[in-house]
C-alpha cells in the first residue's frame, strides 16, 4: 500500500496515475501540471479548498473530463473513453443523479450495467443504510441521497471508488457506518477509495494517505502514519515558567510553541523517545505526550511550503 | 457474492433504455398526431369529407395532385406538431449534456461516446417512425374504408417526405444540442438560424436577381423545418433530403465525440466556437435593416436596386453592429468595454458571409429576370 508524488511505485500495485496532468477551462487552470499515483487497497484523502481541482481531479480519474494535457491512467490505461476501466470505477459526484426513482429500480440498472455487481453485498448495505428500496430517491434528504449513492457504487463492487465530499450532509452515525463500509471493503476487496473533501478533520482518522490540493497544484502526498511519527506533541509543566530558547537549548527542534504560566505545549519534529528524553532534562513536573491531529500536521507542512491554509482548518 | 459472465452492454442496451426513458413523451404525441388526422377526420365524417373536397378537388389547381381541401390544414398542423415532437424527442434524450451532476453520471458509465449518441439517435429516429407509422396506418384505413383510398395513396408522397423532413430536422438538432452548453440555448439557436438563415438567403437571391418562383435549394440548407411546410407547393428531392439527413446526423455524431462534458451549464455565447455562428446573425440584421432604411429614406427606391443604394450600405453597417451585440447579449456573451475592439471586427464576418452566398448564388443559378 502505498501512494506518493514523487517515488515510483512497481507499476503492477499502481491503480491510478496522474502524469503532468493538466485541465484548464479557458483561463482558469484548474489542474496545473498534477503528478501522483495510487495503489491498491488503500484510502486517499485529497484535501483542498473550494477551487484548488479535487472535482475536476475526481472527473478526470472517473473519465468524464478528458485532460487538457498529461494523462490520467487506471492501472496503465487511459480512463477517458475506456469502457473496461470505467466497468471498475465507482464516481459518486458531489450531487449525485440517479436515473430512476428508487432503489429497487437503481439496483437493476446497475445490475444489468456493472458485471461484478454484488446482490448479496446490497442486501447487506440496505442493512446498514436504513433506506428503504421502494422510497422516492427525489423525496430523500441530501444524506440519505448519499447514502443511497454510496450504496449503489459500493454493491457495484469496483476496484477504485471515488468520492466527491463523501461526508456532506452525513449524520455522526451513518458516518462512521461509512467509514467501517469502505475500511471493510479495502480489507476484503482490496479496494482504492479515494476522497475529496474540504475538511481535513473528516478525514483524518480513516484515510491512508493524504494529498494537498492547492490552487491547481499538488503541494504534498504522504502516508499519514509516516507523517505523524516525524512530529510530536508535548504537553509540560515546571515549577517555573520555561523560554523556548531554553527549551531550544536541549537540542528539541521546535515547529510550534505555547506557553501558560509554566505550562508549556509544544510541536516538535523527530522520534517520541528522543524529544521526551531531552525535555527530561529540564526536570518537568509533568510530561505528556499528545495526540497529534492531522491539521498540525498540515501546519507544520505547510508552513514549511509557506502555503496559507486557514481555510482549510475550518 | 453473485458474480457473473456476460458480455458488456452495448448499443442494443442504451437503445432499449432510451427508448424506455421517452415512453410516456411518444405515447402523448402519439395521441395528438392521431387526433390531429385520423382522429379529426372522424371527427369531420365521410359526408363533410366528401362536400368539402368531392365537387371541387383543388389538389390538381394549385398544389399539385397530393392534397386537398380538408388534408391541406390537417397536413399544416401535423408539420407544426411534427417539429414540437422533434425538439421535445430531442430535448429529452440530449438534455443530460445539460446538467453537470447528470454528466457525471452518465460519462462515468461504462459506453463510449458512440454507443451514447447512437443509443440515443436510434430511439430518436424509432419514435419518429412509430409515431407516423401509426398515423398513416389509421388515416389510411379510415379513407379506405370510406373509399377514399386514392385520396391517402396520393397524399401519402407528401406524407413520406413530411417523415424523412422530420429526420433532416432532428439530424440538424442533433448537430446543435451537441455543441450547446444549455438546452434554451440549443432550441433558441435552432430556431435563430432557421429563422435568419431562410430570410438572409431569400433577401440575397432578390438582391442578386436570383429569386425564381421555385427558389433554390440553398433557401432550404440551413432551415430543414422549412421544408415541412415548403414541400406543400414545391416537392423536394427524396434523395437530397436523404443525403441531408446522413450528413446532419454524421456532423452531429462527430461533435458529439468532440464534445467536452465541461460544457454543460454554460451559455453559448461563452463557448469557443460561438463566434464564428454570429457572422450568420450580423448578416441577417445588417440585410434587413440595410433594406428598411433603403425603402425608408432612398427617393429612388422604385428604379434603384438597394446594392446601388447608399442608404442601403449605411443601414448594413448598422444592422451588423446590432446583430453582433443582440446575438452577444440573448447567448450569455459577456459584453465588456472591448466590445468595439473585439466584437466590431467579427461583426464584419457578417459581410465575409454575404459575398460568399451572392458569389455563390450569382455562380450556381441563372438570373431571374
Amino acid at each position: 500500500m502505498n501512494m506518493t508524488n514523487n517515488t515510483e511505485l512497481a507499476w503492477e500495485d499502481v491503480v491510478l496515475k496522474a502524469q503532468g496532468l493538466h485541465k484548464h477551462f479557458g483561463p482558469v487552470k484548474a489542474l496545473d501540471g498534477v503528478s501522483c499515483q495510487i495503489s491498491g487497497a488503500s484510502i486517499f484523502g485529497l484535501i483542498g479548498s473550494n477551487g484548488a481541482g479535487k472535482s475536476t481531479f475526481l472527473r478526470i480519474a472517473a473519465g468524464v473530463y478528458r485532460p487538457t494535457s498529461g494523462d490520467m491512467l487506471y492501472r496503465g490505461q487511459t480512463i477517458y473513453e475506456n469502457i473496461s476501466a470505467k466497468q471498475q470505477i465507482q464516481f459518486v459526484s458531489d450531487d449525485p443523479y440517479f436515473h430512476f426513482d428508487n432503489l429497487k429500480k437503481m439496483s437493476s440498472l446497475h445490475r444489468a450495467i456493472y458485471l461484478d455487481w454484488d446482490q448479496d453485498l446490497y442486501q447487506e448495505l440496505l442493512l446498514i443504510f436504513p433506506l428503504g428500496e421502494e422510497d422516492r430517491l427525489d423525496r430523500m434528504s441530501r444524506g440519505m441521497r448519499r447514502q443511497a449513492a454510496v450504496l449503489l457504487a459500493v454493491a457495484s463492487n469496483p476496484k477504485l471508488l471515488l468520492m466527491d465530499e463523501a461526508f456532506d450532509g452525513l449524520d455522526p452515525v451513518m458516518r462512521q457506518n461509512l467509514k467501517r463500509v469502505l475500511a471493510r471493503q479495502v480489507v476484503d476487496r482490496q479496494m482504492t477509495v479515494l476522497i475529496a473533501s474540504q475538511n481535513l478533520r473528516e478525514l483524518e482518522d480513516f484515510c491512508d494517505h493524504v494529498g494537498l490540493l492547492h490552487e491547481g497544484g499538488l503541494l504534498f502526498v504522504e502516508e499519514l502514519d509516516k507523517l505523524r511519527l516525524s512530529i510530536v506533541k508535548v504537553q509540560a509543566a515546571f515549577t517555573e515558567p520555561v523560554k523556548e530558547a531554553t527549551l531550544e537549548e536541549t537540542g528539541v527542534e521546535l515547529l510550534q510553541f505555547k506557553t501558560k504560566g509554566s505550562v508549556i505545549e509544544v510541536l516538535a519534529r523527530g522520534s517520541e523517545e528522543e524529544i521526551r528524553e531531552k525535555i527530561e532534562r529540564l526536570n518537568p513536573l509533568l510530561l505528556d505526550i499528545l495526540p497529534l491531529s492531522l491539521e498540525e500536521v498540515f501546519i507544520y507542512e505547510l508552513s514549511l511550503k509557506s502555503y496559507a491554509i486557514s481555510e482549510l482548518l475550518r | 457474492m453473485e458474480k457473473t459472465t456476460r458480455p458488456l452492454p452495448k448499443l442494443g442496451w442504451a437503445y432499449k433504455h432510451a427508448m424506455a426513458r421517452t415512453r410516456s413523451l411518444v405515447s402523448l404525441f402519439l395521441f395528438l398526431f392521431l387526433l390531429v388526422m385520423p382522429i379529426a377526420l372522424l371527427i369531420i365524417g365521410k359526408d363533410n369529407y366528401l362536400a368539402n373536397t368531392a365537387p371541387n378537388p383543388f389538389s390538381s389547381a394549385d398544389y399539385g395532385p397530393h392534397l386537398n381541401e380538408v388534408l391541406l390544414p390537417l397536413h399544416a398542423i401535423l408539420g407544426l406538431l411534427s417539429a414540437v415532437y422533434v425538439y421535445f424527442l430531442g430535448g429529452t434524450h440530449f438534455n443530460y449534456l445539460y446538467r453537470r451532476n447528470v454528466i457525471d453520471r452518465e460519462e462515468s458509465l461504462p459506453f463510449s461516446r458512440d454507443t451514447q449518441f447512437w443509443g440515443r439517435t436510434l430511439a430518436h429516429f424509432s419514435e419518429l417512425f412509430i409515431v407516423f407509422f401509426v398515423n398513416a396506418l389509421l388515416t389510411g384505413v379510415i379513407l379506405s374504408y370510406w373509399g377514399f383510398g386514392h385520396d391517402f395513396a396520393a397524399y401519402l408522397p407528401l406524407y413520406l417526405s413530411l417523415f424523412l423532413s422530420t429526420l433532416e430536422l432532428t439530424g440538424f438538432s442533433l448537430v446543435l444540442f451537441s455543441l450547446s452548453g444549455t438546452l434554451f440555448d440549443a432550441i433558441l439557436l435552432n430556431l435563430a438560424i432557421q429563422g435568419t438563415w431562410i430570410v438572409s438567403v431569400l433577401q440575397i437571391l432578390d438582391l442578386t436577381e436570383r429569386l425564381h418562383d421555385t427558389p433554390s435549394d440553398l433557401i432550404w440548407f440551413l432551415a430543414p423545418a422549412s421544408r415541412f411546410f415548403s414541400a406543400i407547393v414545391w416537392p423536394h428531392s427524396v434523395l437530397q433530403t436523404v443525403a441531408m439527413i446522413v450528413f446532419w446526423t454524421v456532423s452531429a455524431w462527430l461533435c458529439f465525440r468532440k464534445r467536452p462534458a465541461e460544457y454543460a451549464a454554460v451559455r453559448n455565447g461563452q463557448l469557443s466556437w460561438y463566434p464564428w455562428l454570429q457572422p450568420l446573425f450580423s448578416m441577417f440584421s445588417g440585410l434587413s435593416l440595410g433594406q428598411f432604411i433603403f425603402l425608408l429614406f432612398d427617393p429612388n427606391v422604385a428604379y434603384l436596386s438597394p446594392l446601388r443604394s447608399p442608404a442601403f450600405y449605411i443601414g448594413y453597417f448598422i444592422g451588423l453592429v446590432l446583430g453582433q451585440w443582440l446575438s452577444s447579449a440573448v447567448m450569455g456573451k459577456p459584453i465588456r468595454k472591448e466590445f468595439f475592439r473585439k466584437e466590431l471586427p467579427l461583426s464584419l464576418l457578417g459581410i465575409v458571409f454575404f459575398i460568399v452566398i451572392a458569389g455563390l448564388a450569382r455562380l450556381f443559378i441563372p438570373r431571374a429576370y
